[in-house]
């Protein structure tokens, strides 16, 4: 009888649309009663809980819309106080602010569109570029706080169509979010860069220690009238992870860049490539192989040492770069008191790779540089943290008194 | 003469099926695992065409199992997070959460120490080193001797995980190979703090309350007490066939009473 009475009003309380908080008062009522033991109201209670979230993910929950169980939205705010020193140059301060907010549904089993908005400078190409050199491009979301408080514009930061046919198999195309093609460090793609074109992404499960993925991409770097062989980029990247075991976890892989871009001359490049300004001299055939290997458990935190390398065979000379480094702290920074440092040594030669893409904040983005990047994070509160990230950077070739640079950030991020 | 050899036929592949043993693959949390082989053996011992293989490997292994399907039951000391659960939705699974049993972790001092309450944060500061003198969570000015857990058992990951949020216990704690052990030496040790599973309470050890509730079992499975949690096996949905008989038979007083023997609190 008791039973009875049990179902018959969590019948009730879900035919009225009840969520969690009144289906909790409810059991505690029940148990008030002695119509149930704080046990059985915990299984309950935790198991509508779990149930709720597992229908909501699968847009099965009748009481609610379609279109708001599929749509997730996150974002994040950042403020950050930049100091630029160069020799014989007066330091510059900066205060600025990046905005961004993404939005992913799922439109029917297996497809799903994602966009974000971001802040940036809408730059008109082919004008003077202005005091703010790294505004406007694609490797930067950061709006300078100036000009008397002009408002900032936000812009489509990215836009893409995923469809996943089969759980080993699923593509993308349109303005993906990042590069597909994965990277151990920012030496060769900005973080901030989002590529257009299309990418496959293929994963095979040998056990569960041992996976597999490949990731071949095309990629449109540009588009002209008069020309019909418009700038684009295959790649294709072979890979795997592997989990040695609970402490110790690999992934490696090696990434083969093809270019079109031989003779063009790519908007927003950093002007260091060979021809970079009046028709680039290679074809930027490049190989990178990059690894990481996590240790999750040493002292009681995590270490992670990582190391890039490209090589572009097209290129008789300067054409070699690699980062390599290691992070020590917490596997993750989510919350008050969690920290980790981070140290990359980089090193990037004239014509290793495209000068469009590398991290902005190293040297400006330009080839032909190396030094020294550290990094300090500590949480402020949950998802908000205090990031410190220096750069003490120089040039490789043609190296003067005044070529050495360096910078450093001062960032607040909340993330949500 | 074709039909009696077709109805032979049929006839040997249906016995054939008959006595087949079907099979059950739990995998995932360390923690849950001695409640699954427990259950395993006693559910195997009454259902004889049943083989269930339990396997350990961790909640997220659990997790991404029972995902890409190679699982009949993920078992997981903590709920499926959000990109889990999402995860599962995208291949077709609906993750359904199955609460079998609650895990409590009692702090304990000698029965002489006049301390009688601590927060969750003086809890944390002297396992994480910030504070080691008793005067300074109300006691005698006394060390406190820390008594933890060694890094392999259960409990420590539990008390990681919900005490001292992942941090690293200090490096002048003494580590114990049991919950006995602890018990014992705490009892014995005028200044020691320690922590163990609610079934070694007893009067030779004295628990004070934890931000003002006391352990208890009511206190674990309604989680008023701070360091509860419930332990999950999930499923690909509703179970059905021989994994929903199982999941029945842990639920039952007598596979709670299983949860029991194993230092858990069972929910019955």
């Amino acid at each position: 009888m008791r039973k009875v009475l049990t179902v018959l009003i969590l019948a009730v309380i879900f035919c009225a649309n009840a969520f969690s908080s009144q289906i909790d008062m409810l059991v505690n009522k029940m148990i008030e009663l002695n119509l149930l033991t704080p046990g059985e109201a915990q299984v309950i209670m935790t198991e509508t809980n779990q149930d709720q979230i597992s229908l909501l993910a699968a847009g099965k929950v009748e009481t609610l819309p379609q279109w708001i169980q599929n749509l997730s939205m996150k974002g994040d705010l950042r403020t950050r106080v930049q100091t630029d020193w160069a020799v014989g140059a007066a330091a510059r301060t900066r205060a600025r602010v990046r905005a961004r907010l993404g939005f992913d549904s799922r439109i029917v089993e297996g497809v799903k569109v994602g966009f974000g908005l971001a802040t940036g400078v809408n730059k008109t190409l082919g004008t003077a570029i202005g005091s703010d050199v790294s505004d406007g491009e694609p490797r930067s979301t950061n709006w300078t706080l100036q000009n008397t408080f002009s408002k900032a514009p936000l812009m489509l930061d990215y836009g893409y169509i995923e469809y996943k046919p089969v759980g080993y198999a699923k593509m993308k195309i349109g303005k993906m979010k990042g590069n597909p093609v994965w990277n151990t460090t920012d030496i060769l793609w900005d973080t901030d860069l989002n590529l257009d074109g299309a990418a496959l992404f293929l994963t095979h499960t040998l056990t569960p220690e041992l996976s597999l993925f490949l990731t071949p991409e095309f990629i449109t770097i540009d588009e002209s009238s008069t020309d019909s062989s418009d700038p684009s980029l295959f790649a294709i990247q072979p890979g795997a992870n592997w989990k040695v075991n609970d402490r110790l976890s690999v992934k490696a892989a090696v990434a083969y860049y093809a270019f079109n871009i031989k003779d063009k001359v790519l908007d927003f490049n950093a002007g260091t490539n060979t021809g970079a300004t009046t028709g680039l001299k290679n074809s930027f055939e490049a190989l990178n192989p990059s690894i990481e290997l996590t240790i999750s458990d040493l002292f009681g935190y995590s270490l992670g040492l990582f190391s890039d390398y490209v090589v572009n065979n097209s290129s008789g000379e300067q054409n070699v770069g690699y980062a390599a480094g290691a992070k020590f702290g917490f596997a993750k920074v989510g919350d008050f008191g969690q920290w980790q440092v981070k140290y990359l040594r980089r090193w990037l030669e004239t014509d290793a790779f495209v000068d469009a893409f590398p991290d902005s904040d190293s040297y400006s983005g330009k080839t032909n540089s190396h030094g020294d990047e550290l990094v300090f994070e500590i949480g402020l509160t949950k998802n908000a943290s205090f990031v410190l990230d220096y750069y003490a950077m120089n040039l490789i070739k043609g190296k003067t008194k005044t070529s050495e640079k360096s910078l450093l950030q001062a960032d607040i991020v909340v993330k949500f | 003469m074709n039909k009696i050899l077709v109805t032979s036929l049929i006839l040997a592949v249906l016995t054939l099926n008959a006595s087949a043993a079907s099979k059950i693959i739990m995998e995932g949390s360390t923690t849950v695992l001695p409640i699954a082989q427990a259950a395993a053996e006693v559910f195997m011992d009454s259902n004889e065409n049943v083989e269930v293989s339990v396997r350990g490997g961790g909640s997220g292994v659990g997790a991404t199992s029972i995902v890409e399907g190679t699982c009949d039951i993920a078992n997981m000391s903590r709920a499926m997070k959000g990109s889990e659960v999402q995860k599962a939705a995208d291949r077709g699974v609906i993750a359904k959460a199955h609460v079998v049993a609650m895990d409590g972790i009692a702090i304990i001092v000698h029965p002489s120490n006049n301390v009688s309450a601590l927060t969750k944060k003086q809890v944390k500061d002297i396992y994480t080193g910030k504070i080691s003198n008793w005067k300074d969570v109300g006691g005698i000015d006394a060390k406190i001797v820390v008594i933890s857990r060694d890094t392999a058992s259960g409990t420590y990951e539990a008390f990681g995980a919900l005490a001292i949020k992942g941090q690293k216990v200090r490096s002048d704690a003494l580590t114990m190979a049991s919950n006995q052990q602890i018990a014992t030496t705490v009892s014995t040790t005028e200044g020691a703090i320690g922590y163990v599973g609610l079934g070694f309470l007893s009067d030779k050890v004295k628990a004070p309350t934890i931000d003002g509730v006391l352990p208890s079992k009511k206190s674990v499975v309604t989680k008023e007490f701070p360091y509860a949690r419930p332990l999950f096996m999930y499923t690909n949905g509703n179970p059905t066939g021989d994994v929903k008989k199982l999941l029945d038979f842990i639920k039952s007083a007598e596979g709670q009473k299983l949860v029991d023997e194993q230092g858990f609190v069972s929910l019955k």
